[in-house]
């Protein structure tokens, strides 16, 4: 590993953490520092959603066209930072705070696709922090103990680290050697294979998560599922590894509710397949790394949604989630042997 | 599948997502609003979904074309 990947690799990572725990500290803190009723905070956090998913996509393909990764993460940064001023004003501050994820989120995205082309391990690890910075932004937003001063300055940090570290070579054009005939079929198949891991991750129900220490084992798990994910199937085979790891979650998913250790050990192989899906994906749209990853949190955002719904009681049964796993790894399998047999020649064996 | 029939999906799931307040609220006119609200959310993913759908097809035209 050479020192534009490590300080890359760290700098952003960091920043994917501070990023979510700041929207997670900010979101949460509303309600309670504003005493808003309870109908109205699941409006702001699902508005917060639909902005910091949904517009990715749009964000991420303006970063390809207009080729700014790093100022995409700094403007994140930026609006991130002005949220935390904003408590008082909870819609002006759901707005800031959902752009400024989706602004970071696409940035850090493009320069971690582009540390090692092609290859899954980098763009796991720079996921992964996601879900630890979750955890503790909901933790002191559910505190109501906010203090704006430290994510400041943290962010403040972060800016200078994204403006001193020097981005990686990122590729624009597309591939002369890959072949594009059934690329919206790749695309289905791996959006709909992330629609429904964004199904599951918000229909299934845990209830011993209510145990501080099992919630943060949880998280580990979800964090190493990510960050392994990328290098195992980078070493072994994409198909291989998240294929089988997917399929073997299903089972413990199944179970998890019921056992604490299958739960864990099921959100740990189930997150095996996020950095493929998104390389997968990226690979598929080569030069397009900010729209990409915008399509993979779209996809997440579309699945999540069924959660919104009064179907969601009956889809949380722990069979439905068996199921749609099940389902999910046909499609993964399908839409990543498609890809292997047209870009392996543009990006090598995986 | 083409695009008015992807649109069509899109805006009906998102119809089906607005009512997610007839599990939450009690008051009558709070759930007219979230539901409205909801529909609007909804809406709004669905148009980014459909624009999403639309640069895709770009994509691909551009890169076969070379």
């Amino acid at each position: 590993m050479n020192k534009t990947i490590i300080s890359n690799l760290g700098v952003y990572s960091f920043g994917h953490a501070l990023i979510d725990a700041v929207s997670a500290a900010v979101v949460f803190s509303i309600g309670i520092l504003n005493n808003l009723p309870a109908q109205e905070i699941v409006l702001l956090i699902i508005t917060y959603n639909v902005i910091a998913f949904s517009l990715q996509a749009l964000i991420g393909f303006a970063v390809d066209t207009f080729r700014f990764p790093k100022l995409a993460a700094i403007i994140g940064c930026v609006l991130a930072g002005i949220s935390t001023l904003t408590i008082g004003f909870p819609w002006l501050t759901v707005i800031l705070v959902g752009l400024g994820n989706a602004f970071f989120h696409v940035g850090g995205g493009v320069i971690s696709l582009n540390l090692n082309p092609g290859k899954a391990t980098f763009p796991g690890i720079f996921v992964s922090t996601g879900a630890i910075g979750l955890l503790i932004g909901v933790l002191i937003g559910k505190s109501g103990n906010f203090n704006a001063v430290p994510f400041i300055l943290l962010l403040l940090f972060l800016v200078i680290a994204i403006k001193l570290v020097k981005p990686p070579a990122i590729n624009y054009e597309p591939k002369p050697k890959a072949n594009f005939n059934r690329m919206e079929i790749i695309v289905v198949l791996l959006l709909v294979s992330i629609a429904i891991r964004g199904m599951v991750g918000t229909l299934l129900k845990l209830p011993w998560k209510s145990d501080f220490n099992l919630l943060l084992i949880l998280t580990i798990a979800v964090v190493l599922g990510k960050a392994l994910g990328g290098i195992f199937a980078d070493k072994f085979g994409w198909i291989k590894v998240s294929v089988s790891c997917l399929l073997l979650s299903a089972p413990l998913l199944f179970l998890g509710p019921n056992y604490a250790i299958l739960g864990i050990l099921g959100a740990f192989l189930f997150n095996f397949t996020m950095p493929v899906t998104l390389t997968a994906l990226s690979n598929t749209l080569p030069g397009k790394a900010g729209f990409a990853f915008g399509l993979t949190t779209l996809a997440l955002i579309i699945g999540a949604f069924i959660s919104y719904t009064p179907l969601e009681s009956y889809l949380s049964e722990p069979l439905f989630i068996l199921i749609i796993i099940l389902i999910s790894s046909v499609l993964l399998f399908k839409g990543l042997k498609i890809y292997l047999q047209d870009y392996s020649q543009a990006w090598g064996k995986t | 599948m083409n695009s008015n029939k992807l649109l069509i999906t899109l805006l009906l799931f998102f119809s089906l997502a607005s009512n997610v307040y007839a599990d939450m609220v009690s008051g009558p006119e709070i759930l007219i609003i979230g539901v409205v609200f909801l529909a609007i959310l909804g809406l709004i993913v669905a148009g980014i979904g459909f624009a999403a759908y639309l640069i895709l097809k770009w994509i691909k035209k551009k890169y076969t074309k070379k």
